[in-house]
């Protein structure tokens, strides 16, 4: 049996150690998610006060947050 | 160009190898280049960064906190655990590459092209390679057979890449940086006249 497939049928037994591993793979992923669209929503001309407020948060955590990775994250 | 190298110079670009890998950064950037240049010395590019106050382990830092390595992509593993909650990360790709290109989810720019410069086994960024090249060039402009460190700063700060935004960070012009610079090669000429 795979891994995969391991991992699968264990999140049915509610094994914190799998769940908990799913839960940090989707915090990952939602990371990822969100600069990307944030990237995107700036590229596009949306104001931080605009992102933010379709995130639900305030200006300033949204600013904190993707600020200072914009600056870098061309790499290079 | 690397034959034009000095001796100094080359451990710039071995040194940035080692910190790239250290980072698990998959390329040799104007940001390793920068803080490899740091540790070297002292000599003129070296002094010029401490007058202006610039700290090469923060630089670290921040490097550290805000480029992702290929370490931070979603892995085999990831996708194991997502698919036992029922989130296809397949499908999520799919759709984001859809939208938003090849790559899209992955936090960093790959470097993988078979025909780009290698060193050490890592490929060089644009910038980096760029960087080497206007380092040639100031070389040149300033009569010098050889690339040295100051050169190599000198390059570095001419572009605006992620060596610049690691000065800016820190609240460092780079034009004065430049000018210190500049000014350390003037004293050295005149020492030498």
């Amino acid at each position: 049996m795979d891994n995969a497939v391991d991992l699968a049928s264990e999140a049915t037994d509610a094994d914190p150690a799998v769940g908990l591993r799913a839960v940090a793979a989707l915090r990952k992923l939602l990371d990822r998610l969100e600069a990307l669209q944030v990237d995107n929503a700036r590229a596009l001309g949306w104001s931080w006060q605009a992102i933010a407020d379709a995130l639900h948060v305030s200006k300033q955590a949204v600013h904190k947050k993707h600020r200072e990775r914009r600056l870098f994250r061309r790499g290079g | 160009m690397f034959e034009r190298l000095t001796p100094e110079a080359k451990r710039i670009v071995s040194g940035g190898v080692e910190i790239a890998q250290h980072l698990h950064h998959d390329a040799l950037g104007t940001e390793h280049l920068l803080i490899a240049l740091a540790g070297t010395g002292p000599n003129v590019a070296t002094r010029a960064m401490i007058a202006c106050g610039f700290d090469p382990a923060r630089a670290q830092d921040d490097l550290a906190r805000n480029v992702g390595s290929s370490r931070d992509d979603l892995s085999d593993a990831d996708a194991a655990a997502l698919r036992s909650i029922g989130v296809d990360l397949d499908e999520v790709r799919r759709r984001t590459e859809a939208s938003f290109g090849p790559g899209a989810l992955e936090r960093r720019r790959r470097w993988h092209g078979r025909r780009r410069a290698r060193v050490c086994g890592l490929p060089f960024t644009p910038e980096a390679k760029q960087a080497l090249e206007l380092a040639l060039r100031e070389a040149i402009r300033l009569e010098q057979r050889s690339i040295g460190p100051e050169h190599v700063l000198l390059g570095l700060l001419r572009l605006d890449a992620t060596s610049t935004h690691l000065i800016r960070a820190q609240q460092i012009d780079p034009r004065r940086l430049r000018s210190e610079v500049e000014r350390g090669l003037g004293n050295l000429h005149r020492r030498g006249a």
